[in-house]
Parts: C-alpha cells; structure tokens; sequence
C-alpha cells in the first residue's frame, strides 16, 4: 500500500515534468507574445518590458529559470492579470472550481445512480426506456445547451435562481447541475449495464435462493459489483468536469480555474497557464489515484499494483 | 495499475454474503482495508466534501451595493502606469484622479487635483496650481512633489509603462526613458544601496553629475583609460545606446515583493548583457556589424563576454570629483550602479513650491489639459508603494488612493468593491457610497444579468439582439457614435496595391451602407473619412471624405491601372482576427470585390496575436484594424499613417504627409492646425493607404432610474457623475424605498 503510494507519488513527479516541458515549449512556439496589442510598443518600451519578465533570453535559459522555480513551487506573477501571483489566483480560483466540480460530480451520482438502478431492476419497462432516452439526450447534449435551457427555464421563465454569479448555495444549483447532468446520463447507463451482469451472477441466484429479498439483494449484494465501471468511470469523468467546468464557469460567471485557463490561453499568459496546466495535471493524478484506491473498497478482490 | 482479482472459482466458492465483504468480517484476521475503517472511511469522505463545499462557498453574503455595472473583464493592474484598455480606464478614473478631470458631458478638461492653471504665452509651459485639501485616502497630504515623483516612475524605463510615449511631448522625456544618455549630458545614477532609513522598495540613492566619456569595452583589462569614442561596436551612437542598454539592465524586478527581491535580483544578474543585447539590437530593427553584436551580447553577472570585454565604464563628474561606474563593477576602481539615466532634474516636470507644479513640453500639444486627465496621468502614493512593493500595493488592505471612491474588496474574475473615499476633497458631489465592478465576459451573461435586475449598466450587447432592445419600451439602450473607427489597412508595398487607382478602386466598390445595415446593425454610420464625423460636433475640425461608393468609375478606374473587368489581377487575401463580427464583415466585401470589379478575393482569419504579427511584419495585402481615439483630436488618427509611426503597418511614407503633420505639431495657432490636418487629411484620402469603413457606436444599456450618465465621443462615464434615483428603482422593482 505504501508502496503503491509512493510509486503513485513518483509517476506524479515525472508526469508533471513532461506536462511542464511541453507546454512550455508549445506556448513558446507560438507565433505572438503576451504584449500584443493592437495599438504597438514603442521599441524600447517593448523592449524594456521583454527585460522585465525574461523574455529576451535564449529559450533554454527560460527553460531552467522556469523549471527551477516551479521546483520550489514559486509560480512566479502573472502577465494578464498583474497584480496577482498565481499562486494566489490558484487558490482564489480552486476551492471554487473543487466546489462547483463536487456539487457536479454529487449531481451525477445521485442521479445518474439511482437511475441507473431503477432502469436496470425494471428492465424493459416505460421507466426503464424513458431514462434511458433521457440519459442519451443528456450526453448527446453540449452542457451549454444544456446550461441555456435550463436558464431560459429556471431564471426567466420561473424565477428560482440567480442568472450568474457566485456567493450563496443558490448560486451552484444551476451550474452543478449543467455541469454534473452529461455525467448522470453516462452513469445512469454504466450503472444500468453494469448492474444487469450482476444480477445474471451465480451468487446472487444463490441470495435469491435464500430467500434474500429483492431490495436486499440489489442494494446490498449486486451494487458494489456493479458499481465498479461507474468508479472505473469517475476517473474521466472527474477530469472532464475538471475540463468542462470552463464552459459552465464562463456563462454563469463563477470564478473559478476555468475561466483562467481559457483567458490565460488566448492572452499568451505564460506564467498562469503554466501554473494552471501544472495544477490540473496533480489534481487529476490525484483523484485518479483516489478513485484507484477506491477499487480496493468496492470489491476487495482487487490487488493494487 | 493492475488489477489481479483471485481466480474466479475461488472467488465463487465463498459464496453469499461472504463475497459482499461490507457487512462481515472477513475471515483471516483484519486487514487495513476491514469493513469499519471503509465504512468511516467513506463517511469521512462525505462529511470533507461537505465541509469542502461550504467552505468553499462564501458564506459571507454581502450586502448588495448601490451601483453594479459589468466592465466586461477582468482587469489587468490597478496601478496607473500599467494599464492600457478601456475596463481599467474606468477603474483607474474611480479610485485614482489626476491633475485635470474631463466633464462627463462635453469631455472638457476640468479642475481636479489642480484647482487652477496657467499656459505660457507660447503654449510650451504649463503651470498647475493643486489644491491643498486634496488628500490620500490614508489622510496624507497631497503635493507637487507626488506629480513629480509618479511621473518619474511613470517614465522610468524600470516601469516600462506602454503609455510612456504619450508623456514624451515633455521636455527630456523620451530621452529618460530611453535609458541613452551621450557624453557631455547631466545624468543622475542610482546606487545599489539604498539612503540610510529609507523604506523597504524606495530607490537606491541616487547621485546626479555630469557624463564625462565612456569607456566601452575593448578586451583591455583593467585599463582605466579605454577609448571613450573607440568605435569597436559601430557607429558611436549606436554603440553608446547599445551599451547602455546593456548596462542598465538593472535588477529586473527590483520593486517587486520583498519576498521575491533576493531570487529576482540574482536571476536577473545572470540574464543581464544579452537580453539586453538582442533587446537593442530589436529596437534598432537589425543586429547591425556583427561587432555590435558581439559586444551587446555580453556575458552574464556583468562579468566577461566572449571576446573578452567588460560592460562599458562611465566617467561621470559628481561635485568636481571623477567616479568611474560599470555594471557589475568588474573592473578594478569602478563602482557599481542599477540605473544610469538622463538626469530626470532636466526633464520638464518641476515642482516649483509645495502646491505648484510645472510642466514644459517640447511643442505645443492642444490637447495636453484632456492628456492631464487621462487615467495613466494620475498621481501615485509614493508612501505606500515604497513601503509594500509593487504589486503588493496594489492589494486593498494596502492601497492609498486619492480619487472619489478607494479599493475595499476584489476576487479575481468575480468583482472589485470600491467604496466612497471619506479623505475625498469633493466628497460631498459624490453620491454613491458602494459600487460593484463586475468582471463577466460574455455578453450573453451580462444581459442575462441585467434583465433580471442584477446589474445597472453594460457596456456591451450581443449584436443579434440590438433590434430588440431598442425595441425595448423602458428606452434603456443607448446608442452614440464614438471617435473611433473601422478601417481596412493596405499594404503598399505589394503589388497590385502599390497603385493608388488600384486602392481607390477597392474603395469606391465597398457598399458601406449595406455593411452597416445587414451586419452590425448597431446603427453605425458609414465613414469615407478617416477621421469619425462625429468630431464635428466637439471641435472645430471638418473630416475630409475620401471616394463614395461608385462602382462603374471604379471599375473604369480598375482598367486604367490595367486590369479590365478584373482579369489578371493578382490574388490578394482579407485578414483578420478570428471573430463572427470581422468574418461577417470580410465576407460582404468580399462579396461586393467580386460583384462590382470581378477579382476574386480570399479570406484568411488568424488569432489575435498571430494576426497583428502578420500585420507588422507586414505579412499581408488587406487586414483588417480598428482604432479609438485617447483624446478628442485628430492627430491620434491621423498619426498613424506618418512614415516614422510604427503603428503604420501599410509601409505608406509620403514625405508630404509627414511633413503636414509636423508642420501642425509645431503650429500654435488652433485653428490653423486644424486646417493643416484637414490637408493632411485629404490627401490620405486621396492616397488612400487604408479604407474607413464605419464608426463604432458605443452600446450602453442603463437601468433607467441610473441617472448621470451621459453619451458622449469617448464613452467616459464617470462614477463619480452616476447617482441613483431610489425612489424610481424602488418603483419600478416594486420595492419599498430604502433610505
């Protein structure tokens, strides 16, 4: 366990390494600098301001500059948004994003689960192929379509909920549920799937046998089985909600990590993207890990390697 | 990872309630993952999830604020001296003011800090009189010697503000910020080591005399007396700015946070010489004799380069005495220094006693009371940013500003909370005690907030609904033509542009009328002129219009040049920054080139920043650009076309041209200078090295009960202008009023 641990902790260190120096390299690349304007740099204001963050200097030298201050964790300023370190944009921005992606991810368990179950032990039935109809349009569905349905619903036409903004639990309502309800459909369908195999099981004809009630045996017996491809599942799903929280961040203006990315992406923003790329990259290893470790829970056959 | 369940027979054997392992134990002894420990395991991770959530979620509900308005983004800083775009302007003119202030309705220049002025006779000298009980908002006082002092840093090369050329017009500016000086120039020097007792960031101290010679570098080691004028580097003008750009690389960062200072410092010692060596060589536009580059490229730490030469040395005269200074004090007798710039003593910003400032520029600028109010001008607490550093003055618990509201709360990308400044010398005229600046980006979410009430003002609407909303019967959308304009540049270096009947052709097929109408349809005018016509109606000069739409005599215009009905003409392209907007607009032109001369036209769309390096490194035949205007005078548009500019991407030079506008800068006379630029004018339309499609409108959707704003050329709304009727909103959201 321990080891397994530390062979994750690693595998991080070297994952982040390579994530580092190719986005470095790709944002380098680039045609373009952070400076660009419309209205030009006088040349040697431009070239002062070149100076100023390092800009001038041989790439490689950038490189190890860089590298050796990510090493202590020193992010360095940001350019776009001047003021701030980005270590203090990072954590004004992820315990929102950590929240809203909870709220989402909570969102789809409660009701992609439940469905799931509910299709699968009335297999065939109405219930069964309207959630699942439902379930397809859920991941056929863009979630900012989704985001502008449910806007057009709930904001205007019954006004239960703030249009954007962030503050109150009022405000995740709408957003965890544009983000969270792709990831209920997928669920919904992995849980219906996964739990029909279940059922077709030795053992569970043997609960039966016993006499076990149907409830019992669902609940208690066939679930933790079944729920293995939906955790199997939650790895990509975190990171795309992770990922898709920028659309959802941008319409209903959360301030969170998403709507940096995008900003720090189109604004050659050198230093937040890098840090931004450098934090998701740890945060989906971690929750990767977690959700590995979280095999061992379900079904304690399972070694971990 | 490897999963490895047991064989599945095994597995099987155990059958039941054995293998659903949540409910007994399991035989063989605990093990760590044991059925407790998962089951508070996993309820430990739903009681952090929860605690996470609530954490995360302020709780903290503030109370709302009198005035909301969306600025359409995040600001980049709110220090004066860095910003540059329209959403800080309107944060900065908040919190900070500066020695003039512009009339919300007729945007002329106003008393502010200064309570009065005087011009000299020749419009060269100003002198502003500031008022004593204008204060920090710490309670401190107030001087000539702030002005000094931000305008000091403002220009300083260390600062690299991007609005340092408007600040040029003064006496030696450009020249401080240039960081030359030439031999024979009073300088001033900043040490390493900072006055005994002097704050944390203030400057290192600072020694002022005269430049005797320079000794530039020429592989003798340790030779005090190297050839000031030896020319190892090219021409001697050259080699002395190269030198001392390369010698003033300072310590980077030096005012950023103390924190931060040890690391900065030492990185950039290192990076020093040859940053700063191709940064020269870029402002000179080409490496120049492979000498200079050699030299410029000089090593890191100010020590050796690779052929052996040390950074240059400055003879400098202080008090009759001879110093001899080098960055990095490599060579023996030298000390060591962070900047070395034309003494800013000599620079025309003077305080002349303790409340009276002088300002002496360099020819006479029409404009220079708006330029006094303009947000880049505004005065900065030197206390508090000696004290904290840069940016950590910036932050609300430390900011000190001194204009009608000061900074109290910000979340980045959420919103800024300014709130009225009680040491405000006009605080009674302001009426608002709490503003909220939002930071929503997406026009689809600022209106969905202001329909349902939560913000007062937006600056920007989505096009596809303007119909609507001036349909709308509370009349809250407000259009108004502002001084700025679309435009199309033409590079004329390339064939067949280079015609100017070719140009006037391109010109004359454009329907502006429908472009306006069909795309967008904000209820902008068409222009022919380069300068917007609105301008008219706020000074005294008339745009001079170029060609109208006429497609048969730019046809017969296309054969002249020598391509009836289009044929042969070479293939051009249309480029501009990817947006629905520019593409719409670049495929009706399109459209019309092909309908009324018959040539055929391509698109090519490329991001923002790929997009204006093509257009400055010249790598296109039409792109697309807009420009607004800083101040209410032509010269801002028409300056863009002059051969030196380097805004002038169209590689258009007309010696006429240029010399028309320096005739109107050096012209004293108002109304004479206008008529000058009208020439000038014309014959840029004549030329034609770009072609005005229409003016933008400003598009402001204001609650109604929001009074004190008023339309104007600049779309400057002030905050301190802005009230707000209580008793109309409280109508019309059918509240009770509050008090």
């Amino acid at each position: 366990m321990i080891g397994f641990l530390l062979r994750r902790v690693g595998w991080m260190a070297v994952t982040v390494w390579v994530v580092f120096t190719l986005s470095f390299l790709l944002m380098r690349i680039v045609p373009g600098g952070p400076f660009d304007r419309e209205r030009q740099l006088d040349p040697q204001v431009e070239a002062n301001l070149k100076a100023r963050y390092f800009l001038d200097e041989p790439l490689w030298r950038q490189y190890l500059r860089e590298l050796g201050r990510v090493a202590v964790l020193d992010l360095g300023y940001s350019y776009r948004l001047a003021d701030f370190r980005v270590s203090e944009i990072i954590a004004q921005g992820l315990p929102i994003s950590v929240a809203l992606g909870l709220v989402a991810v909570a969102v789809a368990l409660s009701l992609g689960i439940p469905a799931g179950v509910v299709s699968a032990v009335w297999r065939h039935s109405w219930l069964d192929v309207s959630l699942m109809t439902l379930a397809t349009i859920g991941i056929a569905m863009p979630n900012f379509v989704i985001a502008a349905v449910m806007i057009l619903l709930f904001v205007f036409m019954i006004p239960l909920f703030p249009a954007a903004g962030w503050g109150t639990l009022h405000h995740l309502v709408l957003p965890g549920f544009c983000l969270g309800a792709p990831y209920a459909a997928s669920i919904a369908r992995l849980m219906r799937s996964g739990l029909l195999e279940v059922l077709s099981q030795d053992y569970i004809r043997t609960a039966y046998a016993k006499g076990v009630s149907s409830s019992v045996v669902v609940l208690r017996h066939a679930m933790k089985l079944a729920m293995l491809p939906v955790v199997s599942f939650l790895g990509p799903a975190i990171a795309g909600i992770l990922t898709g929280s920028l659309v959802v961040e941008k319409i209903f203006n959360i301030p969170g990590l998403g709507v940096h990315f995008v900003e720090a992406a189109t604004q050659r923003d050198y230093t937040l993207a890098m840090g931004l790329v450098l934090v998701y990259t740890v945060l989906l290893f971690v929750m990767n890990t977690i959700v590995d470790l979280s095999y061992k829970l379900l079904d304690p056959r399972v070694t971990l390697d | 990872m490897t999963m490895v369940p047991e064989v599945q027979s095994r597995a099987n054997e155990r059958a039941g309630h054995e293998i659903s392992l949540g409910i007994h134990e399991q035989k063989g002894g605990a093990r760590w993952w044991g059925p407790r420990l998962r089951r508070i395991g996993l309820i430990g991770l739903i009681v952090l999830s929860l605690g996470a959530l609530s954490w995360a979620v302020n709780r903290t509900q503030l109370p709302p604020a009198d005035f909301t308005f969306s600025n359409l983004g995040e600001i980049k800083t709110v220090d004066p001296a860095l910003v540059t775009g329209q959403a800080e302007g309107r944060v900065v003119w908040a919190i900070f003011e500066g020695l003039t202030a512009w009339n919300p309705r007729t945007l002329e220049p106003e008393p502010a800090v200064a309570h009065a002025w005087q011009m000299s006779e020749d419009q060269l000298t100003y002198t502003f009189f500031l008022r004593p009980e204008a204060k920090w908002s710490d309670g401190s006082p107030l001087g000539a010697e702030d002005f000094v002092w931000s305008f000091r840093r403002f220009l300083h090369p260390e600062t690299a503000a991007e609005y340092a050329p408007e600040l040029w017009y003064i006496v030696g500016a450009k020249k401080f910020t240039s960081g030359k000086v030439d031999v024979g120039d009073p300088v001033e020097i900043e040490l390493p080591e900072k006055p005994a007792g002097a704050p944390a960031f203030a400057c290192g101290k600072i020694l002022r005399g005269r430049l005797v010679a320079i000794e530039t570098a020429d592989g003798n080691r340790g030779n005090p007396r190297g050839n000031p004028a030896d020319d190892h580097l090219g021409t001697s003008a050259s080699a002395e700015s190269i030198a001392i750009a390369a010698g003033n690389r300072s310590h980077g960062n030096g005012t950023r946070t103390s924190g931060e200072s040890g690391q900065s410092s030492d990185a950039s010692a290192e990076g020093g010489q040859s940053s700063a060596g191709s940064s020269a060589s870029n402002a000179e536009g080409a490496p120049g004799s492979s000498g200079a580059e050699a030299a410029a490229s000089a090593p890191s730490s100010g020590g050796e380069d690779s052929q052996g030469r040390h950074p240059p040395i400055y003879r400098v005269q202080i008090d009759g005495r001879e110093y001899r200074f080098q960055k990095g004090a490599v060579s023996p007798g030298t000390r060591d220094y962070r900047w070395l710039l034309y003494d800013f003593a000599e620079v025309g910003v003077r305080a002349i006693d303790r409340y009276t400032l002088q300002i002496t520029l360099r020819h006479p600028v029409p404009y220079f009371l708006n330029l006094m109010g303009f947000y880049p001008m505004s005065p900065v607490p030197r206390h508090c940013i000696e004290k904290h550093g840069y940016p950590a003055w910036t932050k609300p618990e430390n900011i000190v500003t001194n204009g009608p509201f000061v900074l109290q709360w910000r979340r980045i990308r959420d919103r800024i909370r300014l709130v009225k400044n009680p040491y405000y010398w006009d605080k009674e005229n302001v009426r608002l005690e709490v503003v909220d600046v939002l930071a929503v980006e997406s026009y689809a979410t600022n209106l969905n907030l202001y329909l349902t009430g939560q913000v007062d003002w937006i600056p920007a609407v989505p096009a596809e609904v303007i119909g609507e909303l001036r349909a709308r019967p509370e009349k809250d959308f407000h259009t108004y033509p502002l001084l700025a304009t679309y435009y199309y540049l033409l590079n004329t270096s390339r064939p067949p542009l280079d015609d100017p009947r070719v140009r006037r052709a391109l010109s004359m097929a454009i329907d502006r009328q429908e472009i306006v109408e069909k795309v967008t349809r904000g209820g902008q005018q068409p222009l022919y002129s380069m300068v917007p016509g609105t301008i008219s109606e706020w000074i005294d000069y008339r745009p001079q219009s170029g060609p109208s739409f006429n497609p048969e005599e730019a046809r017969r215009l296309l054969a002249e040049a020598g391509y009836p009905g289009g044929r042969q003409f070479p293939p051009i392209d249309i480029l501009y920054n990817t947006s629905q907007a520019h593409q719409a607009i670049a495929e009706l032109i399109q459209a019309h080139w092909q309908r009324h001369l018959g040539i055929p036209v391509g698109l090519r769309n490329q991001e923002w920043a790929a997009y204006l390096n093509s257009r400055r490194q010249g790598d296109f035949y039409v792109a697309r650009a807009g420009w607004v205007a800083d101040y209410v005078d032509p010269i801002t548009f028409l300056d863009l076309f002059s051969g030196d500019s380097p805004l002038n991407n169209t590689r258009w030079n007309h010696p006429k041209y240029n010399q028309l506008l320096e005739m109107a800068r050096e012209e004293p006379d108002r109304g004479r200078r206008f008529r000058v630029l009208e020439e000038a004018e014309r014959l840029l339309m004549q030329e034609l090295p770009a072609i005005p499609l229409y003016g933008y409108v400003s598009q402001n959707l204001v609650q109604p009960y929001v009074k004190g704003f008023y339309p104007n050329l600049q779309d400057y709304h002030p905050l301190k202008a802005i009230w707000i009727d209580r008793s109309l909103k409280a109508f019309l959201r059918g509240e009770e009023p509050r008090q």
